[in-house]
């Protein structure tokens, strides 16, 4: 559902080039030659930062991989991107990118060029802007300490509505005319949150909760709008697990064990990384096979041998040619990516992402 | 050169020192001063060798000597720097007066082989590290005994006040001064604060009020009683208050822009109370007891973040403690001292905003230690002693935060050591066994702990009619985890090893003076150094949650070498000259694959300096400081983006002490960062421009 509605943008906004990003939204743009667009196709990198050290950065990589522009931010604008980048999307012809810890998203044009920065405050106190989800024209904006939901228009390229959901909201997707925002309670002391707020589009009210397991972070749909959470649990006894709730009977079944997923061309690919597990483990579910008797969906390993990763903080597959992004992060250091095939083989030698902790890739192709 | 010396004035020149030698035991007795020595012999031996090369100039005026000897000298007497077999640094009261030093991390930063992070501002965070083992690894003792914090491990020395200190050791390794407490033979580094003991000269009481005031709406007054009750009693307390408001301007860039902006909630309010109680029993022995205070509530700024100004956290710290020392010789032979301390820490941090639950967030922690140590010394001969020290500590903490599992740690320390020392060759020997258990009110403690760790070090004196000495050190050491790091909610792990470090150290020293210079004194030493650090403890991000692992092998190799100089200037004035030049390779070694492999670990200069010089004279003092600090890297990386510029630090102070009668004055005044550099000690934590102190001190 959610590819439709994205290639009815594109036939909308005819232009040229296609793009595609981690989050699967489409829409043609017309590049500027001069930074890292134009004719040039390839991939943008977020790169989260470390925490605290203002080095949050975006990174372009042409086709074959080969670093193009380190910090296309800092080149077009002067001034660094920010604290803590959190993702990145590609919408329409523009780059929306949340920078946490520096309480901003700004609005990016194919060069870096700033064209609006949005920095929530409700009385003097910083909102943090956390994930984003994209549907007409509008991009949802979870605030992370604003317990709450913004919406922006992207023609006007400013908040028109904040709505509150649970506390300390992760990730959220639109589907079915509903917005579907995972609230972590990760910062309340364990108290961890336990449900997923269903926003109405149209009145933009919370009408209804789903509980799920404790401590819901990722949220996704695949293209029957059957949603997709991933619990992160307590870290203890209870750990990172995907759960699917049915887009008819609402009903919320446990699928397996998983950390990270994303959903490309109703394949769901996640990553299971638990800290204590003996080995990560990547599983690949098709989300049309669902057995109502068993709960369960057909499985296969989508990477059998990978190395150690520290840190998987970006994984994206390729809406396209169905490549796999595995985006490693150690502390200090700058990221890795690690590019395979849809066989599960490793496609040309690691890419240093010119900046720490990569968060988000965003296609241009 | 005959007058007495008055209150803060610099030390005297060691010629005097050389007639002290005959007055040397009576002056040490009633300084009480026995804490650098082993017995009256080693004394007249050092004071020999520190005079050692002055012999014969005094020789020469044999008038000035018959002078000399109507003088009362109640002048401190210093131990050799040069003497000892580890690298070892001292700065006296005097020095902290004459280079206008304002709290403690302004003079810890004046030793070679430390590093201090400091965070910004007067109120600011300030930890120490010694030759990049990190902070952990560097004991803080106030008056003989450690201050510990069990619970982070590191101890933040902007709580101290220089007022009252009377002497600063830093000490890397094992020191020669066997006689001491087994917990500072288990630490690869020392800071060793000695508060002031009370000098009644001609009065049975004193009173010190000082008052200082400066930039950013700093104020300190502070006040101090010394009263002596009999000859065998006497007490001193001595109070302070502080304010300041930290909010100081400072240059910010972003890319290719510049601003201007202000340190926000910065402000600091500090209370301090110190009561100490003297006991002399002459061949009884001496008993000291302490009481101590303090109260601060302040501002956290936190570091720059681009684009959000958001700081409202605050800090309150409530310490309270009390220790006592009892000393005793009993005959020639043997001398014992125990030791006995209660500490109370209270810790309580705030964050406010509308994002918690009740809009604010409150977590206190409250640390407890009870401790106790005897130490007893024996010396079958002049040359040979042997030191055995016992030390019993438990530590508790309390906290509020979540899943607190309230730990307590129950320490056991012996140390054994051993000396044969003579007038050219000084051979120190160690040996500290640590076993360790803890107990949770909730949940599994982690493992018992035990370990043995030995230390020796010489130093040896190459000429008979030269003070040049070699010096070789070795000591393998450890530190156990903290509480954070073992029981922290989810970032603790209870199977984490001690984190171990060798450390091996090679020198030369040499002091003494040079014909044809109007030298009093040089002292200069140099030393090269190999440290190696194993399962070093870090905390490592992975899926959502940090960790504490055992993750690190670091190779740290540097050089330091430190001078000292004084010299006469015609008209009564003396210049003195100090300075060090550190050299330090400081690298990661952990995993040859990773990218950070040979890397200089972070906040770790290649080359650092610093410089003092004084000149003193009848009209007003001078001195001029000069801090250099070359390149870092923020983090583990060594790439452009981490890089952090060189600086150099520069301050200048002027004081100058006049007397009423039978009150003495001291004004002095500081202009702090002269060159106005914007400078980050640790990154996006800036430190304050250009800014001024001016202070008055009245001595009754």
């Amino acid at each position: 559902m959610k590819k439709h509605v994205y290639a009815l943008m594109c036939a909308l906004l005819v232009s040229g080039t296609l793009f595609s990003c981690s989050d699967d939204e489409n829409g043609p743009g017309t590049p500027d030659p001069v930074n890292p667009t134009g004719e040039v196709k390839g991939f943008y990198i977020l790169n989260g930062g470390d925490y605290g050290a203002n080095n949050a950065s975006i990174s372009f990589f042409d086709e074959e991989g080969k670093l193009a522009n380190s910090d296309i931010y800092s080149t077009a604008n002067g001034t660094g991107l920010g604290d803590s980048g959190q993702q990145m999307i590609l919408y329409g012809t523009k780059l929306y990118v949340t920078v946490t810890n520096s309480n901003r998203l700004v609005v990016l044009d194919l060069d870096g060029n700033l064209l609006q920065k949005i920095e929530p405050l409700e009385d003097g106190q910083p909102m943090h802007p956390r994930y984003m989800a994209t549907h007409d024209g509008k991009v949802y904006i979870s605030y992370y300490y604003g317990h709450a939901v913004a919406v922006m228009d992207t023609t006007s390229l400013s908040v028109s509505r904040v709505t509150e959901v649970g506390r300390y909201p992760e990730q959220l997707v639109v589907a079915d005319g509903k917005l579907y925002v995972a609230n972590s309670g990760g910062m309340d002391d364990g108290n961890y949150g336990t449900t997923l707020s269903v926003v109405d589009l149209e009145t933009l009210e919370v009408e209804k909760e789903i509980e799920v397991l404790i401590n819901p972070t990722e949220v996704t749909a695949d293209s029957r709008n059957n949603i997709y959470v991933i619990s992160m649990g307590n870290y203890g006894d209870i750990k990172n697990t995907l759960q699917r709730i049915d887009a008819e009977t609402g009903e919320v079944d446990i699928i397996a064990n998983a950390t990270k997923m994303t959903l490309v061309n109703d394949e769901l690919y996640t990553i299971y990384a638990q800290y204590g597990e003996p080995e990560m483990l990547f599983k690949k579910y098709d989300t049309q096979s669902f057995d109502p008797e068993t709960k369960e969906l057909d499985v296969v390993t989508f990477l059998s041998s990978a190395p150690d990763f520290v840190y998987p903080t970006l994984f994206a597959v390729h809406p396209s040619t169905g490549q796999i992004y595995i985006g490693d992060a150690v502390y200090g250091e700058t990221g890795s990516l690690y590019i395979y095939s849809s066989a599960g083989a490793q496609i040309g030698e690691v890419i240093d992402t010119a900046g720490p902790s990569p968060a988000s890739i965003c296609f241009l192709d | 050169m005959g007058r007495p010396p008055v209150e803060g004035e610099q030390a005297r020149k060691p010629a005097i020192i050389l007639l002290v030698h005959t007055l040397g035991y009576r002056v040490w007795k009633r300084n009480h001063m026995q804490r650098f020595f082993i017995g009256r012999a080693s004394i007249v031996l050092l004071l020999y060798l520190f005079s050692a090369g002055q012999v014969s100039a005094q020789e020469k005026d044999s008038t000035l000597h018959q002078q000399l000897s109507n003088v009362e000298v109640v002048e401190k007497i210093r131990p050799a720097v040069t003497r000892q077999g580890s690298p070892w640094q001292l700065m006296d009261r005097g020095s902290m007066d004459r280079l206008g030093l304002q709290d403690l991390s302004d003079a810890v930063r004046r030793f070679s082989g430390v590093t201090v992070k400091d965070y910004g501002g007067i109120g600011g965070l300030k930890t120490i590290s010694v030759r990049s083992l990190g902070a952990q690894h560097t004991a803080v003792s106030y008056d003989g005994i450690t201050i510990s914090d069990t619970q982070s491990g590191q101890v933040d020395i902007s709580r101290f006040s220089l007022d009252n200190i009377e002497s600063l050791v830093l000490s890397i390794g094992q020191t020669d001064d066997i006689f001491q407490t087994a917990r500072l033979y288990a630490s690869a580094g020392a800071l060793s604060i000695q508060t002031e003991m009370p000098d009644f000269r001609d009065r049975p009481f004193r009173l010190t009020g000082r008052v200082k005031t400066g930039s950013f709406g700093f104020v300190n007054p502070s006040f101090r009683y010394d009263q002596k009750i009999t000859e065998t009693y006497s007490f001193s307390l001595h109070t302070d208050w502080m304010r300041a408001d930290g909010q100081y301007p400072y240059t910010f860039t972003n890319g290719t822009v510049i601003t201007e902006e202000k340190r926000k909630n910065s402000d600091i309010t500090n209370f301090r109370t110190e009561v100490n109680l003297y006991a002399d029993w002459k061949t009884k022995g001496t008993l000291r007891v302490k009481g101590y205070w303090f109260d601060s509530e302040r501002g956290l700024p936190g570091s720059v973040i681009l684009y959000n100004d958001y700081h409202k956290e605050r800090l309150q710290n409530r310490n309270g403690f009390t220790q006592a020392l009892y000393e005793r010789e009993l005959n020639d032979r043997f001398s014992w001292k125990g030791q006995a301390k209660f500490d109370y820490a209270w810790t309580r941090y705030q964050d406010f905003h509308s994002k918690y639950i009740d809009g604010k967030q409150t977590d206190v922690y409250t640390q407890r230690e009870y401790y106790g140590s005897a130490a007893l010394l024996y010396r079958p001969l002049q040359t040979l002693s042997f030191s055995l020290a016992e030390d019993f500590f438990v530590n508790t903490l309390d906290a509020t935060t979540p899943k607190c599992p309230f730990p307590t740690r129950y320490t056991s320390l012996t140390a054994f050591s051993g000396q044969y020392q003579t007038s050219h060759l000084t051979l120190t020997g160690s040996l500290l066994y640590t076993y360790l258990t803890e107990e949770l009110e909730i949940g599994d403690a982690a493992d018992d702990r035990k370990r043995l760790s030995p230390a020796l070090s010489v130093s040896y004196r190459l000429f008979p009619d030269q003070n040049l000495r070699i010096r070789a050190s070795y000591q393998d050491i450890f530190r156990t985890p903290t509480f954070n790091d073992l029981y922290y909610d989810r970032l603790g792990n209870k199977e984490l090893d001690s984190e171990k470090a060798t450390q091996y150290n090679l020198g030369l020293t040499w002091s003494g003076t040079v014909p044809g210079l109007r030298l009093d004194y040089l002292s200069v030493t140099a030393d090269g150094y190999y440290n190696r650090v194993k399962d070093k403890i870090v905390a490592l991000p992975t899926m959502f949650i940090w960790k504490m692992m055992n993750m690190g092998r670091v190779d740290i190799k540097g050089v330091d070498v430190n001078l000292s100089s004084r010299w006469c200037l015609p008209a009564d004035m003396f210049l003195q000259i100090d300075g060090f030049y550190s050299w330090q390779d400081a690298t990661d070694a952990t995993d040859q694959t990773s990218k950070v492999y040979g890397h200089q670990l972070p906040y770790t200069p290649l080359h650092s300096g610093n410089m003092a010089v004084s000149l003193e004279n009848p009209w007003v003092n001078v001195s001029w400081l000069m801090t250099i600090m070359g390149e870092r890297y923020s983090l583990a990386q060594n790439i452009e983006a981490n890089r952090m510029d060189s600086y150099v630090e520069q301050q200048i102070s002027f004081n100058r002490t006049c007397r009423l009668g039978r009150v003495s004055a001291r004004l002095s005044a500081e202009i702090i960062n002269l060159g106005n550099v914007t400078y980050d000690v640790i990154r996006y934590y800036p430190m304050p421009g250009r800014s001024w102190r001016i202070g008055i001190m009245i001595v009754y």
